[in-house]
């Protein structure tokens, strides 16, 4: 079957579709009707398969929450840092990545909740007292009577525990509100940000977020494995830097999985 | 004591010619005498105080039985009670500053051997038993009467697990109170008892140990939550735990929350009676001391239902994560294998991670390709002064603009202009409103109120036609029409300088849709030039 032009146009529906992450099958009827013919008809998909790997894009997911992509940092749909509000400075990109990687991490601690398909809930206060026992963890292994390398103070962790939980503003316009210097504006900040990616929605309760199935299919194809490769790769390397001897995996989890 | 001695003996008989007039006839002249015994088994302590192998004289017993009873009563009902060897400590030192120069161990002695008679424990604890005579019957005959107290009890601390004294109320009335009271009313014993606690400010001591528990209490729940919360999200986390720490965490949360609440019930009927005493200090203060029990109890009993749920939880979630399906292919551990690591690396090195891990999680992105009418539009705004935060974002990459958020103020006035409009309303009018809304300095952010009720009534209209990006949700629209809010249009062209499309009429829920006829808005008292 040879693809008309019709079906191009499509095509570029479903894409146009599938890049605003916002957009779900359930409230178009258009999309859902291109999404149909996505998991129907092979050359359709093949096709779409086809002009998304020219954009360094693969479908990730084509479930009922619509076409969820994956993109390679090569895309020009690659979301960039640089593009995180209020993450442009060196200590906002780490707070926000750590919390992100939090977030997932406190969502999914096992491989396994990663392929289950559950409505995860992530409460700012309590997600953040969370991660702030992670660190103090970290410190403990320090008290414990290990030598501190000096650059071992430079740790990513200590960025986060050295911040406050809560920072009020007290001047100018950030008077009575949340001061970036503080580590739940960063919780808020990137569970906010999700929301506006289409991978969490706020809880009406507040203060509660509920992160969506986008978020799972996105942390389970894309984000874990490069992420590990990556440190697993240093953890691999003889002369791995003074700080990661502590970074060990948790020696447990590995007899849990078998 | 002497009076109490002569009408009990003959100076009746020659003062008075009928028997009837006698005292000793009287119903109440036995309690009396009763009372009087009260203080016998002190006399005979006294007495055989002088055969035992210390100086005659040297040691005033019936001062350290009074001082005994004191010291019981001041712990009395409170956490820690006073245990046969405070009680001899407290002589002991009582003895040595009597009698300075004569042995340490005697002054032991002299405290265990008032304890000891205070107990009866020549007699193993058995109560005091004294024999009486009664005339008090009908014919006014001799009877016996056989008179039987103690004055400390020995009882076992279900919370401590030691042996604690008590006093009893015959103590309490006839050796503290005095010998005017009745020794069987406990009522009267019971405010003896809690003056004498007053005076000695031993209730600051129960507070502190009331204060004390609590905390513990506390610490015990925020433990016990932790470690449920743990449970629930991931059980391999804590298993360890659960083998190891948490049985014996358990049962240490259940016995404080048994003794605790043994004592506190205890001591709250104690404060409970004296709440109606004449004395001010002592209502006063038993009212302070009730409400902190009240609320230890109650913390108590949300601890006692954790304590309880704890079990069910593990079992509930050891279920319901082994039966969780295998993951498919290699999943990373992200919590062991991601995130613990990734705390231990330098920034930079961390940097590196988490960079790419945002890109990849973020999915894609469409690209915003500039506009000229768009750009010309942005470089004319001003920043809006409400968004905040800034101070971290000197270096923004140039590119577009991020999209403007919205501040919560705008959210806030857009909500103001809907309350006060009300709804049913056409959209020109709320349009109307917003441009002109007092409560907003600027042209910029009324404008800006007046797009986002202009994004809020086309999403009720038509939710899959509207730009999603960035501002318009459900969410969104809730919190400015409320929850069950549609728009429909009938044609009628939205009449304002700066707007097009379909005057909207807004309603508050379906239903009215049918009945609503608001009136459009087509004159404009705000200064067009101001706002575009």
């Amino acid at each position: 079957m040879t693809l008309t032009q019709n079906d191009h146009i499509d095509i570029g529906t479903l894409i146009a579709y599938a890049i605003q992450p916002t957009q779900r099958p359930g409230r178009s009827q258009e999309y859902r009707r291109v999404l149909g013919r996505y998991r129907t008809e092979s050359d359709f998909r093949v096709a779409a398969d086809a002009v998304l790997q020219g954009l360094h894009a693969r479908a990730l997911s084509d479930g009922d929450f619509g076409l969820v992509l994956g993109v390679s940092p090569e895309s020009p749909f690659a979301y960039r840092v640089g593009d995180m509000p209020n993450a442009g400075h060196r200590i906002g990109r780490l707070m926000a990545g750590l919390v992100l990687v939090g977030v997932a991490a406190h969502a999914y601690p096992t491989p396994a909740d990663l392929e289950e398909e559950r409505i995860r809930r992530v409460a700012d206060v309590e997600f953040e007292q969370w991660m702030r026992t992670m660190c103090e963890r970290l410190q403990e292994h320090d008290a414990a009577g290990e030598p501190v390398p000096d650059d071992g103070l430079n740790e990513a962790w200590r960025t986060y525990h050295e911040m406050p939980s809560t920072l009020v503003g007290d001047k100018g316009r950030s008077s009575g509100r949340l001061s970036p210097k503080c580590t739940l504006y960063w919780v808020r900040n990137v569970l906010g940000w999700l929301v506006e990616h289409g991978m969490a929605r706020a809880d009406s309760t507040g203060g509660t977020w509920m992160l969506t199935e986008r978020f799972r299919v996105q942390v389970k194809d894309m984000a874990g494995e490069p992420a590990y490769t990556f440190l697993a790769d240093i953890a691999r390397r003889p002369q791995a830097r003074s700080s990661s001897p502590t970074v060990q995996p948790v020696g447990a989890d590995d007899e849990e999985r078998v | 004591m002497d009076e109490l001695f002569d009408l009990a003996g003959g100076t009746a008989v020659s003062r008075s010619t009928t028997s009837a007039e006698l005292s000793v006839f009287d119903r109440t002249f036995p309690a009396r005498v009763a009372v009087l015994m009260r203080s016998r088994p002190i006399m005979e302590a006294i007495v055989a105080a002088n055969r035992q192998d210390w100086p005659a004289a040297t040691y005033d017993v019936t001062t350290f039985a009074l001082a005994a009873i004191d010291l019981v009563i001041a712990q009395q009902g409170f956490a820690e009670e006073a245990t046969y060897d405070d009680l001899v400590d407290g002589l002991t030192t009582l003895a040595r500053r009597t009698a300075p120069e004569r042995p340490a161990s005697e002054h032991r002695r002299v405290g265990a051997y008032t304890v000891d008679a205070l107990l009866n424990r020549g007699e193993r604890e058995a109560p005091f038993t004294y024999r009486i005579s009664d005339f008090t019957n009908e014919a006014k005959n001799h009877q016996r009467r056989q008179v039987q107290f103690r004055l400390l009890i020995e009882r076992e601390d279900p919370a401590r697990g030691e042996v604690v004294l008590n006093a009893t109320r015959d103590a309490i009335n006839a050796l503290v109170g005095g010998l005017e009271f009745d020794v069987e009313d406990e009522q009267v014993a019971n405010e003896v008892l809690l003056e004498r606690q007053l005076a000695k400010g031993a209730f600051d001591a129960a507070e502190r140990a009331a204060v004390r528990a609590r905390l513990l209490s506390v610490s015990l729940a925020k433990d016990l939550h932790e470690l449920i919360k743990n449970t629930r999200r991931d059980l391999r986390a804590v298993i360890q735990e659960w083998a190891t720490a948490v049985p014996q965490r358990l049962s240490t949360a259940r016995e404080h929350i048994a003794g605790r609440m043994e004592a506190e019930h205890r001591l709250l009927a104690k404060v409970r009676e004296s709440l109606e005493s004449d004395d001010q200090q002592v209502t006063m203060a038993a009212a302070r001391i009730a409400a902190l029990l009240t609320e230890c109890s109650r913390r108590h009993d949300a601890l006692h239902r954790q304590v309880i749920a704890a079990r069910s939880v593990f079992l509930e979630e050891q279920d319901r994560q082994t039966f969780r399906p295998p993951a498919m292919g290699y999943l990373p551990d992200i919590s062991g294998e991601i995130l613990t690591p990734l705390l231990g690396m330098d920034s930079e090195t961390a940097l590196v991670v988490t960079d790419r891990w945002l890109s990849d999680v973020t999915g894609p992105r469409p690209p915003r390709l500039p506009r000229l009418y768009r750009l010309v539009y942005d470089l004319w705004a001003v920043r809006d002064s409400t968004d905040d935060d800034r101070d971290l974002d000197d270096d923004d990459e140039a590119g577009d603009p991020d999209p403007p958020t919205i501040g919560p103020d705008i959210m806030d006035a857009a909500r103001r202009v809907v309350v006060r409009t009300g709804l049913p309303a056409r959209l020109s009018a709320l349009l109307a409103d917003a441009l002109t809304d007092p409560g907003l300095d600027s042209g910029t952010d009324r404008q800006r109120a007046a797009e986002i009720l202009a994004l809020a009534a086309l999403w009720c209209f038509a939710p899959e036609q509207t730009d999603t990006e960035h501002t318009t949700s459900v969410d969104l629209t809730t919190r400015i029409l409320g929850p069950r809010a549609v728009a429909d249009a009938d044609g009628l062209k939205l009449n304002l300088p700066g707007w097009d499309g379909d005057d909207l009429i807004i309603v508050p829920h379906p239903d009215a849709l049918e009945t609503a006829h608001p009136q459009p808005v087509t004159d404009h008292p705000w200064m067009p030039s101001e706002t575009r």
